[in-house]
């Protein structure tokens, strides 16, 4: 994974260039300062991370009774298991390709020129991240209501013209991917943003002397640069979206019954843990999570390496 | 440097982060506000309660300063979540609960918080609250004394009812024949609501139809097989077809809209429907609501809908019962507490003074005291779910489809299974009828 | 694919004329303009709608067109109308929040910094596997780890205080990845095995090196670990059962749950309505906004600087 500078672009100047690497005395020397930088982290991984985790696995297995199997029938037996995950799952597909191509486009489109106007848009795509929770869903509840909503003509042309239209069941997928583009988006912009203007900009002009347009410079130079940010908020957004909770249960409150208070897998997961004091149940969703969560980052990095590469050839 | 001393160092540097770590737990731990007290005489008595029944709670407190009595508010929606984390912290949790959607035995079947009262509370005062006890009751226990009771009226518009010329519904079938007259005469007014949980708890239970055979620990579930509950879907599919029946909740914004256009006919619904929805969400002027006995159905059956709201509930492990106890009663009989709150008295001493009071306020067309005090008779015995009910698989299962417009009859096969698995949540063994 | 970087030095006159031209790559620059113009106003006008809303009363907010301007009467009741709760508890709230989210990022930023130089510098046992449960902590979804978490600070006794949200929040897997990869790139082998040679040790490394170096990685770090904290809704309602230790997000929705807001069948007596809400709301983004302006160039360009080559 670690690489010198300067950037490792084409095999043809990278291999000559690269020095030695002198391995043995690094790894003897010094383990000691190592461990002693990571305790403070590692007091909090193992405290925050690894007890809890391997108490919800326990757990799930049913406190080694019966190796969970009880504990899976009940949980994957609930009625209301398999349309959450239909749910999620059509959350995901509207949320996650529309995120990262709405961050990465205007990531590129943001880097394409210098200028304090980037700033400003920045600021723009950014503070909306901070409206969470109630006050979030308050707000869309307004946005989304034809008859209240700044976005009257937008939504009229759609073919909405009261609330309960918009509010559907086979909307809803769409509006929590609007509300979560909404929020999340701005960071990952400046995530991105960051990380583009840190590309080497010899790079950039050899492009630019070889002829290469905007268009093809962003393709073909920018984006397989960045493709490693682009998996990792992938991932940290899918995982983000696989526990999506929180709006859903605040629509359900706002609108009663128009969403189920089980839509999403992560409600049934807590309505498990705490309506039934049924942290076991609970725990086999959380797992199931983390299985789905870990499958989906291995995904990534592999799928988007082998596109970095690919390119790079 | 020699080569030994960053490993030395490293494992000093690791050696003081967990000494540290412990050490900050055990101060931290030590200087925490409210530690257990063994002997529990000098323990403060911690309350949670929801925002409206705060400033009571508050009075109460303030009036009895020895009893140390700490008032935390905590909304109804996160009581489940929040006991069920309370359970694993005795440090925490409260000794007295007030929960206002009824949950008192679902706390005792579930976390088994809620203690027995059966010898804590005396024969008047049980006397008092009547029938209404029996959504405390199971198995023979008290399990928390009913601060409200919600019984079932039809409250309308007089208004708009003089101004169509109809006449008030006293039957289902008269009310149903109005409801399908107005979707024709005057289409984009509301004769009903079945949008939500207030559906089944309005309709259905006025029918008498509870949904399911309880015998033990078995549950036999009923909607498509007792009378009671087929002639309810049969008379509201074609008024919900008809869109005379909104497929809103009586809560929903769009209702609150239509309401504030005075395009809310009528509601059956519940006594508080008054105060709550027609005065403060849909804004209606003075002498416009009035409310109607519910309609019947034609062997007699009244709405047996009513339903106690809120519940004391005290914490089985309290150290300080007694106190407990004495401060839910006063909460539930005292007269000048009742006369101001929000909601109608279950204890009966109580619930004259409420009406009047209500009354005086000069809302409602007509003197709805009759209307108020009558319905009281329709509460019945042992109609309560001990941990579930066939309201919320309707909010989940139901009402999102209703609302895509599938009709009513066809959605009764998605609500047995969702009411099955409510049961079969609840402990029981949950089968449908065929 | 276009042929990139043939590996030979440009002449140095193409540089300077380029460079003479500013940034090497333009797009056409009004459509670019149009299109980045066009997202900010969807993103803004929502904002703006909440920036006015406590302007209008609430019968003002469906009457009104949505965009409309009330009254600074309205704008100054609702401040009163929020205030009014509990004595001003929203301040204190906020307040509350400030105090979790900086003592969330101190003790994010001392784990996770040295954390960071560890991975990226020394090869030992086990630092692949650190590397992986990293990661793993950065998906790892709360509803798994919440309730023990709660069990683990209820036996020490620390549930409902501040440290049930100050300690749990210090576990920052983002930090510690992000800190890993800022010292990969600035602080190459070469460097090290310099000053190694020149006989310097590891700490003598560290501190003369790790330490300057690590200033944009603590900024990184400390901004992330800021807006996380402040934005935590569900560790803090776990944990704390006291509203007087609420932070704000956590305070203005058990404020929305108690008054006919969100849920209009809330009974209750608080002024508490629509524009207090949005009121409330704004509170709660004014200091980030602050915040995240004045970070603005302190997380500029450079910041994850050669990160990317990683």
């Amino acid at each position: 994974m670690t690489t010198l500078r300067p950037a490792v672009l084409s095999p043809r100047t990278a291999r000559p260039v690269r020095p030695l690497r002198p391995r043995g005395p690094r790894r003897r020397k010094g383990s000691g300062l190592a461990w002693g930088l990571l305790s403070p982290y590692l007091v909090l991984l193992l405290a925050f991370a690894i007890v809890p985790t391997l108490s919800a696995l326990w757990a799930s297995l049913g406190g080694g009774s019966d190796l969970g199997l009880a504990t899976m029938a009940r949980a994957f037996g609930n009625i209301s298991f398999l349309p959450a995950l239909v749910n999620v799952a059509s959350f995901i597909v509207v949320f996650l390709p529309a995120l990262l191509v709405i961050a990465t486009a205007v990531a590129l489109l943001l880097h394409a020129r210098a200028g304090r106007a980037v700033t400003v848009f920045k600021l723009v795509y950014y503070l909306p991240g901070v409206v969470v929770g109630a006050p979030l869903v308050l707000l869309w509840l307004f946005m989304l209501a034809p008859q209240l909503s700044p976005f009257q003509g937008l939504l009229n042309a759609f073919g909405f013209e009261t609330a309960s239209q918009v509010f559907t069941s086979a909307n809803m997928p769409f509006i929590f991917a609007v509300m979560a583009i909404y929020s999340s988006v701005g960071g990952w912009i400046v995530v991105l943003c960051s990380s583009l203007d840190a590309i080497d900009t010899e790079v950039l002009e050899a492009a630019r002397i070889d002829g290469a347009g905007a268009w093809q410079t962003a393709w073909h130079i920018k984006l397989p640069l960045v493709s490693r940010y682009i998996a990792f908020i992938g991932i940290l957004s899918f995982a983000g979206a696989t526990q999506l909770v929180a709006e859903p249960t605040l629509v359900g409150t706002a609108l009663p019954g128009t969403v189920s208070s089980t839509w999403s897998l992560n409600q049934l997961t807590f309505a498990y843990a705490f309506a039934q004091n049924d942290a076991a149940a609970a725990s086999v969703y959380a797992v199931f999570l983390v299985a789905v969560g870990v499958a989906a980052a291995l995904f990534l990095i592999y799928g988007l390496r082998s596109y970095a590469e690919t390119e790079e050839k | 440097m020699s080569p030994s001393t960053p490993r030395k160092l490293g494992a000093h540097i690791a050696g003081a982060v967990l000494a540290g770590a412990l050490v900050i737990t055990a101060l931290t731990g030590c200087s925490s506000p409210s530690s257990p007290d063994a002997s529990g005489a000098s323990k403060e008595l911690l309350v949670w309660v929801d925002a409206t029944r705060q400033p009571a709670a508050e009075a109460y407190a303030k009036s009895n300063p020895d009893e140390k009595i700490t008032i935390v508010t905590v909304d109804g929606s996160k009581l489940e979540s929040k006991l069920s984390l309370a359970a694993r912290d005795a440090r925490n949790a409260p000794d007295v609960v007030f929960t206002p959607n009824g949950q008192a035995i679902e706390f005792a079947t579930k976390f088994g918080f809620s203690a027995d009262l059966t010898d804590k509370v005396s024969a008047s005062v049980k006397e008092g609250f009547g029938a209404t006890l029996s959504a405390c009751t199971q198995d023979g226990k008290l399990y928390c004394l009913p601060q409200d009771v919600s019984t079932q009226m039809l409250w309308y518009n007089q208004k708009l009812f003089a101004q169509f010329g109809y006449e008030v519904p006293t039957t289902w079938s008269d009310y149903a024949a109005l409801a399908a007259r107005v979707a024709t005469e005057h289409p984009g007014y509301v004769a009903g609501s079945c949008g939500d949980g207030f559906c089944p708890n309005v309709y259905y239970r006025g029918s008498d139809c509870v949904g399911y055979d309880l015998d033990g620990k078995d549950v036999s579930i009923t909607l498509a097989t007792d009378k009671n509950c087929t002639r309810v879907t049969e008379m509201l599919t074609p008024l919900v077809a008809g869109k005379s029946v909104a497929t809103l909740s009586p809560f929903d914004p769009d209702m609150a809209t239509l309401g504030a256009e005075s395009k809310v006919l009528m509601l059956p619904g519940f006594v508080w429907y008054g105060s709550v929805l027609f005065k403060d969400t849909f804004k209606n002027q003075n002498g416009e609501i009035a409310a109607a006995p519910l309609p019947t159905w034609p062997d007699g059956k009244k709405g047996t809908g009513a339903a106690v709201g809120g519940q004391w509930v005290v914490n089985a492990k309290t150290a300080r019962a007694d106190a407990a106890v004495k401060l839910i009663e006063w909460m539930t009989t005292d007269d000048a507490t009742l006369a101001q709150a929000a909601t109608f008295p279950a204890y009966e001493p109580a619930a004259a003074s409420w009406v009047k009071a209500v009354v005086a306020s000069g809302f409602y067309a007509s003197d709805p005291t009759d209307t108020f005090l009558s319905a009281r008779s329709d509460v019945s015995g042992d109609l309560y779910a001990p941990a579930f009910n066939i309201l919320d698989p309707f909010t989940n299962a139901v009402a999102p489809k209703l609302k895509e417009g599938a009709s009513l009859d066809s959605l009764v096969s998605a609500w047995q299974p969702a009411v099955q698995q409510a049961a079969t949540d609840a402990g029981y063994t949950a089968t449908i009828a065929k | 694919m276009v042929a990139v970087a043939q590996g030979s030095p440009r002449p140095r006159t193409a540089r300077r004329a380029l460079a003479r031209r500013g940034r090497p790559v333009a797009v056409g620059g009004w459509s670019r303009l149009l299109v980045l113009t066009l997202i900010a106003v969807l993103f803004v006008v929502p904002l703006l709608w909440l920036l006015l809303a406590p302007s209008k009363t609430e019968t003002q907010l469906t009457d009104l067109p949505p965009l409309a301007f009330g009254s600074f009467e309205n704008f100054a009741a609702a401040w009163n109308n929020l205030m009014s709760f509990n004595d001003a508890q929203v301040l204190v709230w906020l307040a509350n929040s400030v105090g979790y989210a900086v003592g969330g990022v101190v003790l994010a930023v001392v784990a996770a910094i040295p954390a960071g130089y560890a991975l990226a510098v020394y090869r030992f046992r086990g630092r692949r596997l650190v590397l992986v449960l990293t990661l793993v902590g950065m998906i790892l979804p709360t509803a798994a780890t919440v309730v023990p978490i709660y069990q683990e600070l209820a036996l020490v006794g620390l549930t409902n205080t501040v440290w049930a949200v100050i300690l749990p929040s210090a576990f920052f897997p983002f930090g510690v990845y992000l800190a890993y990869l800022h010292f990969q790139t600035a602080l190459p082998a070469e460097l090290i095995e310099a000053a190694r040679m020149d006989g310097a040790g590891d700490l003598r490394i560290f501190l003369s090196l790790g330490v300057p170096l690590a200033r944009p990685a603590i900024a990184l770090v400390a901004f992330f670990a800021f807006v996380a904290n402040w934005n935590n809704y569900f560790l803090p309602y776990v944990m704390l059962v006291d509203d007087g230790l609420y932070p704000l997000q956590l305070g203005i929705s058990a404020l929305l749950d108690s008054a006919p807001v969100i849920n209009s069948s809330n009974q209750s007596n608080l002024p508490i309505h629509k524009p207090e809400a949005a009121l409330a709301a704004l509170l709660s983004i004014v200091p980030i906004a602050i915040f995240f302006a004045s970070f603005q160039r302190t997380i500029g360009a450079g910041m994850l600087s050669g990160a990317v080559k990683g």
